[in-house]
């Protein structure tokens, strides 16, 4: 794995989907790129140079199992970086667990969060994890 | 399935303005406009209209009761928020499409109009009667923050129309 220190403009970030409507209609819904409330840093990862499997592992081992609720992984939202930072938010990489990175920055108007959240939600790409048989 | 074109929306027949009074005189305007509102809201399309809605405000009622409900951190639905929701349903015109009926991390509720990817508006129902929304119109935004008192404010019903123009 060779990531640079700083998340590169092109490189795309996850958005781990758990509820059933963070996306529908083909497309990711905004819900999915809401901060939450006492933080306003919203949880992502990097996957650049991933393959969906790849992918998969990190959304079931380092989202979805340690989470305090029983949560499903219905797939990931991929966002370019720069239409992150282009809504004028930042991207903080935390040193764990690996890959793992906030936004921050998030405006404390709400109707600013829904805006930025609204575009951020129309530019990523849905990608759903295929259901076990 | 409503459909609607971009001059049929018109303010909610059942927004009468709020009673003031506090005369035995005023109790009986108040109940007999209770009564009326009653009568609208048993007609077939108004009715429909409204029961959808409360349906939705109900499933998220129970959907989203507990803290941290999407694993990141949310917070449980607003019982503020919820009822200031449905008050706003209420005075929604008959012929402003339903809205589909959410919550955000924050555990407000969010009425969201959708015609197409980039055609969107939506509004959060704050517990304090605020009114955030934020539109996407292809390429452009629009976003702010009203105050609901005694009817829905123009600039929220503009913005619903917006989306099916």
């Amino acid at each position: 794995m060779n990531l640079s220190e700083k998340v590169l403009s092109d490189e795309p970030l996850g958005r781990f989907l758990t509820e059933h409507n963070h996306f529908g209609g083909g497309g990711v819904k905004f819900k999915a790129f809401m901060p939450p409330p006492k933080t306003l840093a919203l949880s992502v990862f990097r996957i650049h140079n991933l393959t969906l499997d790849q992918i998969w592992e990190i959304g079931e081992n380092k989202v979805i199992k340690v989470m305090e609720q029983e949560k499903t992984l219905y797939g990931v939202a991929d966002i370019k970086a720069e239409i992150v930072t282009r809504e004028g938010l930042a991207i903080k990489p935390d040193p764990l667990p690996s890959r793992h990175t906030n936004i921050i920055n998030w405006p404390q108007e709400k109707y600013r969060q829904l805006s930025i959240a609204q575009v951020l939600a129309t530019e990523a790409e849905l990608k759903l994890k295929p259901r076990s048989r | 399935m409503n459909t609607m074109t971009c001059a049929s929306i018109e303010q909610n027949p059942l927004n009468f303005p709020r009673n003031l009074g506090v005369s035995e005189d005023a109790d009986v305007i108040q109940r007999e406009t209770d009564e009326l509102k009653q009568s609208f809201a048993q007609t077939v399309t108004f009715g429909e209209h409204l029961s959808t809605i409360t349906e939705g405000l109900l499933q998220v009622r129970k959907e989203y009761s507990k803290d941290d409900w999407d694993g990141y951190g949310a917070k449980r639905v607003d019982e503020q928020s919820l009822k200031n929701a449905l008050r706003f349903a209420l005075t929604l015109p008959a012929s402003v499409p339903e809205p589909k009926v959410d919550v955000i991390p924050s555990g407000e509720v969010v009425f969201t109009w959708e015609h197409g990817k980039r055609q969107l508006f939506s509004v959060i129902i704050g517990e304090r009667n605020d009114l955030s929304y934020a539109g996407l119109y292809g390429a452009t935004k629009a976003y702010g923050v009203e105050y609901y008192d005694e009817g829905i404010p123009e600039s929220i019903i503009a913005n619903v129309k917006r989306v099916y123009c």
